[in-house]
């Protein structure tokens, strides 16, 4: 790296590396925005989600065809070890 | 350092809060919010330059952890450095999302202090400092994130690596590489500040 660069360079990089340290230092972050996400985070809110009649409809009419469709073969099923 | 925490019964300090974190104690992820907010706020402000979307990322990096605190597996890996890595990623996504709206200007990008109101010395430094910070964010998102570490929070190579996921000598040839091209960049930066105004 030395080599390649030469005194020069590696005088100009050592500058830059001081202006880095010279400038690049903690800022305080608001307090406030500090609290509130403390707050947020240490009281999560609870999502409820509530499970429409519409869903509820369909699941009743989806049971009803399987049921039909189970008594329907049933009976087939039965009728034809009669026969 | 902070005072443990006794919550419950249970004292809260550093050897247990991310074991306890990661089992949903609350209160011991609010211990390691306290024991991070401020390094992870700092390392965006200076990736991002505002202070609203610094806030606006930092409080996304939390929740994430505080969302996903089940995935994280210490393995050497210390819970500031995995906080890093989502800092790192969100910071990302922010500059992709910035980048297809607009190109900020340098105004919009640094919360300086009304300049009319410093003497000369001041305000040059400023200018200097406006400029380096520019230079960076000008940089590789890889090669802002470790000049970050390496000046803002002190950080070794060896420890950079285990944030950045890559070897303690592959971290000593980014640095090297990461300081040339941000010369150039602020050279550059320099040369077209000081052109006169047609």
């Amino acid at each position: 790296m030395e080599q390649e660069l030469g005194q020069a360079g590696m005088n100009a990089l050592k500058g830059l590396e001081d202006r880095l340290s010279r400038f690049i230092q903690p800022v305080n972050p608001d307090p406030e925005f500090i609290d509130t996400l403390r707050t947020k985070i240490s009281h999560p809110s609870t999502v409820i989600l509530e499970t429409g009649k519409r869903r509820m409809g369909f699941l009743v009419i989806a049971a009803g065809l399987v049921t039909g469709v189970l008594v329907v073969w049933l009976l087939s099923h039965h009728s034809a070890k009669e026969d | 350092m902070k005072k443990p925490q006794q919550v419950n019964a249970i004292v809260i300090d550093d050897t247990n809060a991310v074991n306890l974190a990661v089992t949903g104690n609350t209160e011991a992820f609010t211990y390691l919010y306290e024991q991070n907010v401020a390094r992870i706020y700092n390392y965006i402000f200076y990736r991002v330059g505002s202070e609203v979307d610094a806030e606006d990322i930092t409080a996304r990096v939390f929740h994430k952890a505080f969302d996903h605190i089940d995935r994280y597996e210490e393995k050497g890996i210390p819970f500031s450095a995995w906080l890093y890595r989502i800092a790192h990623n969100l910071t990302a996504n922010w500059y992709r999302d910035t980048r297809r709206k607009k190109e900020v200007s340098l105004e919009d990008q640094l919360d300086l202090p009304h300049q009319g109101d410093l003497p000369e010395r001041a305000v040059e430094q400023n200018q200097e400092k406006d400029l380096l910070l520019k230079a960076i964010r000008r940089l590789p998102q890889d090669r802002q994130q470790l000049i970050l570490l390496k000046f803002l929070e002190d950080l070794s190579n060896a420890e950079i690596a285990i944030i950045m996921g890559r070897t303690e000598g592959a971290i000593k040839s980014l640095y090297h590489r990461s300081l040339l091209s941000l010369r150039e960049e602020f050279d550059t930066l320099d040369t077209s500040h000081q052109q006169p105004e047609l």
